[in-house]
């Protein structure tokens, strides 16, 4: 089984560290996620999805950021612990990424063929010519006409230069794909089209992906696998159908239970109450006890361990340890 | 969408003004964390003191002579030491902060409200008073500040008055535009099109609204530039132009110095290790100002 | 590109007339009598009257002033010595070359130091390295370049002799003056510098690029000084006009015969028509390098170019659009 993983994430922490304390971003989390596979990472926002991601590619920034303990196994070697030379390699090459925001993911004063051709130069023995004729055709693979490639950020829309920094990412054939909520910043319209493209042309290049959102709509759309993630914590794991059919974490009902549903007939949402605790203070025990419905006086001292409740199902709630199964 | 994101936020904590309290609380808080700023601005305080209560604390007057002890090399009665005529120079020094500082702090002061009010009702009326204004100021701008400063002194003649004058003429610009800027920013938002709509004068939209924003980017603008007008005096004085002996300024008591640069050093290098004590400090200050202001300021 | 600078040049001429218009009004308003500073006070009501009307004098202001500006812009004639009875304008071209040597030399002093200073405190930042500098950047940055002449002067020339305390003459006479001018520029560029690099750092697309495995060095001149020179070069616009106008004095602590001295000079004999002469060359000067800036800007910033070849962008952008539609 870890053969087949392309890349798997053991007791992860990171920190930042500033001078008004440390925020505990990222908590001890474990993932994996196989070849051609595709992982949804669901939270709220704070939740320290875009930190694990930039993890991954060792993109933290320090200071104040700190990847405390861990091991990233990408193609069996640990990537904390290669040297940054080699590093390089892997970022943009085989491990690539999207950004959240397209407006300000783009160098204003290059043109946006320079800032495809730069990535495929850099890891391909390629002259300029040949990164730029490539450059074109990663533009027109994204649905943007190559003439365009020698136009700058500012001549483009935000959808439009969302689909360069795709083209961008995607311009090596890497391995693995992040991409952090790169709808987010996009017109409701243009959401789906970039969705549907990144999917489509992730199972063409059959990368890995690994899909941060706080939508689980999209989730469900695009990916096999699902973590939740709460206050630096993957608090359920699991296929889409476990996550989706067999909602054991509270946190995760509460997430279902803040979106509207075509079957159900409800007057109103529930959303779930209270705020995200501040990283930088984070509760005793189970970190979501205080808004949590469930919650007992055990939550707020014990943290909960990850519970297996069934092959492949990860939980992380005091509900499900010894054999409780979400019965008190 | 960037540029709306930010505009929110300017809305949100713009119209509250129950907070300003807060508000400088956060500023001192902020302002607090470089170390240096802090100390800067105790040197700073300790300058304004001694230039306020100088008959106290300089140990001789400035212009009592005691023709005996030209040339005295720093000893324990005069520290650092006496001029050509046997005047103390660490209370000349002492006196000549207080000139400095007071030409160089109302120039300022009278920079910023020239300046502001010609920012704040270009940028609020538009139109064709504000391309005059604004084609006006950069023509003063094409010419840098200290011609300015020399051209009008030496049209009015010297004194401290026509010194604040020449040197308040040349930052007038910045001002204008620092505070058109700020107005530009503030005028789109929406609670000042609300203020509007329930009847508000310009008078009082400008006043209730718009002052108070353009404050942070005034302040920062006003302690970098006062640090030029400090330079900018004690180089007019320098060079004859400005405050004239017998009143003691840093940069005439430099001038002095230069004369006798050959035979004794102390009075040509010690009104300048005053006037850097003091814009260094100056500058420690503008920094910790502008770093605890900047996040607003960030367009 | 062509047309831009054309552009920029006519908006030259509003700014120089204005510039032309402040001097002259300020001179105008002086108390002084100017007649009595080429007569001397014994001279008769007649030969003041003809000496008012040979100057043009006895006109109105509005008179003065058209005729003072049609001079300039029409024989480059701004006024007659009242000293030398010689055209300003001779008298200014003749200073004119050792003040822009000095200036040209400030400037390429300072330009190379401060980039590079600002640079390398930037990218080495909090270490002790940055410290130091930033330090010696932050008292530079609070000294008066005439103290600095003096302190120079004394220290190297008068104390250790390794230079001449006066005159311009040979290259060994230049770096007195040069260091003690340059020192602010020097300062000030690597105090901004530092500050606009740490701020584009944080950028995203900083981020970007590093996600790209580009090489440090790479992200620091391709990205991240192109974007950060932005805001610079205007303050190297601004550090260039000022050392213009801070020779000044240096050229008077160092007896450089240039047009600092003659201001200076002028001045003191309340020689109306060279004072004016001489600070409108230098407007005329720094209104020059300004223009150089803005080019510069269309140059580095793409999005400034944009404003002059706009619709044309629009016009293909659109077509485009049309097209992938």
């Amino acid at each position: 089984m870890a053969n087949e993983n392309l890349i798997e994430i053991k007791n992860l922490v990171t920190h930042y560290i500033t001078d008004d304390g440390v925020v505990e971003a990222v908590n001890g989390i474990n993932l994996s996620i196989k070849k051609g596979e595709s992982l949804g990472l669901v939270g709220e926002t704070g939740a320290g999805k875009t930190t694990t991601a930039l993890s991954i590619l060792r993109l933290v920034p320090d200071p104040p950021g700190k990847i405390i303990s861990g091991e990233i196994i990408y193609n069996g070697e640990d990537l904390l612990k290669k040297p940054i030379k080699e590093m390089r390699k892997i970022r943009g090459g085989q491990i690539s990424m999207i950004f959240q925001d397209p407006m300000t993911a783009l160098n204003p004063i290059l043109t946006v063929g320079e800032q495809i051709a730069e990535v495929v130069r850099q890891h391909n023995d390629v002259t300029r010519a040949e990164s730029h004729q490539r450059a074109v055709e990663m533009l027109e693979m994204v649905g943007i006409q190559g003439e365009r490639a020698h136009e700058y950020p500012h001549q483009f829309s935000g959808g439009m230069k969302q689909r360069v920094v795709i083209a961008i990412a995607l311009a090596c054939n890497p391995h693995f794909l992040i991409a952090d909520e790169p709808t987010t910043a996009l017109d409701v319209t243009i959401q789906a089209q970039v969705l549907e493209m990144i999917s489509e042309l992730q199972k063409k290049l059959g990368t890995s992906m690994m899909l941060i959102t706080h939508d689980l709509g999209v989730v469900a759309e695009t990916c096999e696998q699902v973590a939740v993630m709460y206050a630096g914590e993957i608090v359920e794991y699991g296929t889409l159908e476990h996550i989706f059919n067999h909602t054991s974490h509270p946190y995760t009902e509460g997430l279902f239970g803040s979106i509207p549903s075509l079957d159900k007939s409800v007057t109103r949402l529930k959303p779930i109450k209270g705020l995200m605790p501040d990283p930088s203070n984070l509760p005793s025990g189970c970190s979501f006890h205080p808004r949590c419905e469930y919650a007992t006086d055990l939550c707020a001292e014990r943290c909960p361990v990850d519970t297996e409740i069934e092959p492949g199902h990860i939980v992380r709630c005091l509900k499900f340890e010894d054999g409780r199964h979400g019965e008190w | 969408m960037a540029k709306d994101k930010k505009k929110n936020a300017a809305a949100q904590d713009a119209p509250v003004r129950t907070k300003k309290k807060s508000a400088l609380s956060e500023f001192w808080r902020m302002f607090k964390k470089r170390k240096i700023s802090v100390v800067g601005l105790v040197v700073v305080f300790i300058l304004i003191f001694c230039a306020v209560f100088a008959e106290f604390v300089a140990p001789y007057d400035y212009a009592e002579q005691d023709l005996r002890q030209r040339f005295t090399y720093p000893c324990w009665e005069h520290p650092l030491g006496t001029d050509n005529f046997g005047r103390d120079l660490l209370s000349r020094i002492i006196f000549g902060g207080r000139v400095s500082l007071l030409v160089a702090l109302v120039s300022i002061c009278t920079a910023v409200l020239v300046g502001g009010s010609f920012g704040a009702t270009a940028g609020y009326f538009g139109g064709l008073y504000e391309s005059i204004i604004m084609r006006c100021m950069d023509a003063i701008m094409a010419v840098p500040a200290l011609l300015y400063a020399v051209a009008i002194s030496a049209s009015l003649g010297t004194g401290i008055v026509s010194s604040t004058i020449a040197i308040a003429f040349g930052f007038v610009p910045t001002f204008t535009r620092v505070a058109r800027a700020a107005v530009l920013t503030v005028r789109e938002q929406e609670y000042i099109e609300a203020a509007k709509a329930i009847g508000a004068s310009s008078g009082r939209i400008i006043v209730h609204h718009i002052i108070p924003n353009a404050m942070a980017p005034c302040i920062v603008q006003a302690t970098v530039s006062l640090v030029n007008s400090i330079l900018t005096i004690s180089t007019l004085s320098f060079i004859g132009l400005g405050v004239q002996p017998p009143t003691p300024e840093w940069g005439s008591i430099l001038a002095n110095g230069r004369e006798y640069i050959r035979e004794f050093w102390p009075l040509a290098t010690f009104p300048g290790v005053a006037i850097m004590i003091c814009l260094i400090s100056f500058n420690m200050v503008g920094d910790g100002v502008r770093d605890a202001l900047d996040p607003r300021l960030k367009q | 590109m062509i047309r831009y600078i054309l552009k920029r040049l006519v908006l030259m001429i509003p700014v120089l007339v204005g510039v032309i218009f402040i001097i002259f009004t300020i001179n105008y308003i002086s108390p002084g009598d100017p007649l009595v500073d080429i007569l001397g006070i014994e001279a008769s009501a007649e030969q003041r009257a003809a000496k008012a009307h040979e100057l043009g004098l006895d006109q109105p202001y509005l008179v003065q002033l058209g005729n003072y500006i049609w001079g300039i812009f029409t024989r480059l004639d701004f006024g007659t010595s009242y000293r030398t009875n010689r055209p300003v304008r001779d008298e200014v071209l003749e200073r004119f070359p050792t003040t822009l040597l000095l200036t040209s030399l400030i400037t390429c002093l300072s330009v190379p130091c401060g980039l590079t200073f600002g640079i390398v405190t930037a990218v080495f930042q909090n270490s002790i390295l940055d410290y130091v500098v930033t330090f010696i950047a932050l008292a530079g940055a609070s000294m008066p370049q005439f103290w600095l002449a003096l302190m120079l002067m004394l220290v190297f020339a008068l104390t250790l002799g390794w230079f001449p305390a006066i005159g311009f003459d040979t290259p060994r006479h230049w770096v007195l003056p040069t260091i003690a001018c340059g020192m602010l520029p020097i300062s000030t560029l690597t105090r901004n510098v530092r500050s606009s690099m740490l701020e584009v750092i944080r950028q995203d697309y900083i981020r970007t690029a590093r996600a790209k495995g580009l090489g440090e060095l790479k992200i620091i001149f391709k990205h991240a000084l192109r974007n950060a020179l932005i805001p610079i070069i205007t303050v190297i616009g601004f550090q260039v006009t000022s050392a213009m106008a801070g020779a000044i004095v240096a050229e008077q602590i160092f007896s450089i015969p240039g047009m600092g001295a003659l201001l200076i000079s002028s001045i003191k004999s309340k020689n109306y028509p060279s004072i004016q002469g001489n600070i409108l060359w230098m407007g005329l000067m720094a209104s020059i390098i300004n223009l150089i800036v803005d080019l510069a800007y269309a140059y580095i910033d793409p999005r400034i170019k944009a404003q002059f070849t706009r619709r044309k962008a629009k016009a293909t952008k659109k077509t485009a659009e049309a097209k992938a539609v």
